[in-house]
């Protein structure tokens, strides 16, 4: 029977990977931060509420895209500005994507404190689980 | 007793609807859905802000009190010697203060009946943690969708996926208003998420920085049960006290 300190030194380490496993999904995943903004007529976003995965869902009903934003980690930024018929751009469809641009990058920053606070705690722990 | 702790990690969670919810109230053969925030606010466009209002002070006097529990916490953890927690730590420092609740608790640690405390009451804690904890997995498994009724009327609807992703679907007819309605939502929504992220970091690390010190078999086992506990002690502390009139 293994003693209790190394069952949580166990737990310890296993959660560490758990975290460090989460934080590399995280990183590869967040190597593009991706936003869209659509429109749909009247009274048919209700009908997106029942779709069954993130891409279905922008499928369904007669949603249009109007402007996305595409930024790289590395900074490179890639943007579909909305025009009008006349070919001027229609700014407040590009206001509004813009204030999704800006409330995406707090929560993605928010996002990467909280998983930093909790690599930070692990490895505090580890380093005393060592000691 | 129950019904009040299931109350509070219900308030906590605000309007998420996890999955598990989602699905049992579309059928069993429903795929996994992901996590709704939906919020229906009035017509009128001043008791709609109103309405926001509200849930702002109410997610800002959340975050206060778990940070707040948070300190506690690791000057707690920071102070406590568990070959002096037979007698020391058992003087209350003020009448049942979470403190020495939790001192009591680990101090009963070093006793052979230990695992016997598990039954009951700290049983009960255990799984009350644990439905939280599943509650959060499934918050932030999968990408969230928060929606913003005016009237009963969905006027727009966003998508967050894991890493801050963002896809928004506006109702064409919607105003600037509506949009800034909109905007609120999705930042209370999202905040809200983060905060319940945070309460977890919080129990998990500190139980596992008071874990580390205890030696006694089994013992561990009672570690997070009990900090979940002190956490709610202090929040619950707090609450008593904002509730006293001046």
């Amino acid at each position: 029977m293994a003693e209790p300190r190394e069952d949580l030194n166990s737990a310890v380490r296993d959660y560490a990977k758990a975290l460090a496993d989460q934080i590399q999904a995280f990183v590869k995943d967040m190597a593009t931060l991706e936003v869209r903004t659509f429109t749909t007529p009247e009274d048919q976003i209700q009908v997106l509420v029942k779709a069954k995965n993130i891409d279905d869902i922008l499928n369904e009903g007669n949603v249009m895209l109007r402007a996305g934003t595409s930024i790289s980690f590395d900074g490179d930024v890639a943007q579909l500005t909305p025009m009008d018929a006349s070919g001027v751009i229609n700014t407040a469809v590009w206001e509004l994507h813009q204030q999704a641009v800006q409330q995406a990058t707090q929560h993605r920053e928010r996002m990467l404190k909280a998983l930093g606070e909790a690599a930070e705690s692990t490895l505090r722990a580890l380093r005393a689980a060592n000691g | 007793m129950a019904d009040r702790t299931a109350a509070w990690q219900d308030a906590l969670f605000g309007d998420w609807q996890v999955n598990d919810a989602i699905a049992k109230s579309l059928g069993s053969d429903t795929p996994p859905q992901p996590s709704l925030w939906v919020m229906d606010l009035p017509a009128d466009a001043r008791d709609a802000s109103r309405h926001l209002a509200q849930q702002q002070s109410q997610l800002q006097r959340d975050q206060r009190e778990i940070t707040l529990a948070a300190q506690r916490l690791t000057a707690f953890a920071d102070a406590w010697d568990p070959s002096d927690a037979t007698e020391k730590s058992l003087e209350p420092q003020s009448e049942a203060s979470p403190e020495s609740r939790l001192a009591a608790t680990l101090a009963l640690t070093n006793q052979p009946q230990t695992k016997g405390l598990l039954d009951d009451p700290l049983q009960t804690v255990r799984a009350e943690f644990d439905r939280f904890v599943e509650r959060v997995r499934e918050l932030t498994s999968s990408y969230a969708q928060v929606e913003t009724r005016i009237g009963g009327r969905a006027i727009g609807s966003t998508i967050v996926g894991w890493t801050g992703d963002f896809k928004s679907a506006w109702d064409e007819a919607v105003s600037v208003e509506q949009i800034a309605l909109h905007q609120q939502n999705v930042h209370l929504a999202l905040a809200r998420r983060a905060m319940l992220v945070k309460l977890l970091i919080v129990v998990s690390t500190g139980a596992a920085k008071i874990a580390l010190r205890l030696a006694t078999p089994g013992a561990q086992l009672l570690v997070i049960p009990a900090v979940w506990q002190f956490v709610k002690d202090v929040i619950a502390q707090m609450q008593a006290l904002n509730a006293v009139p001046s």
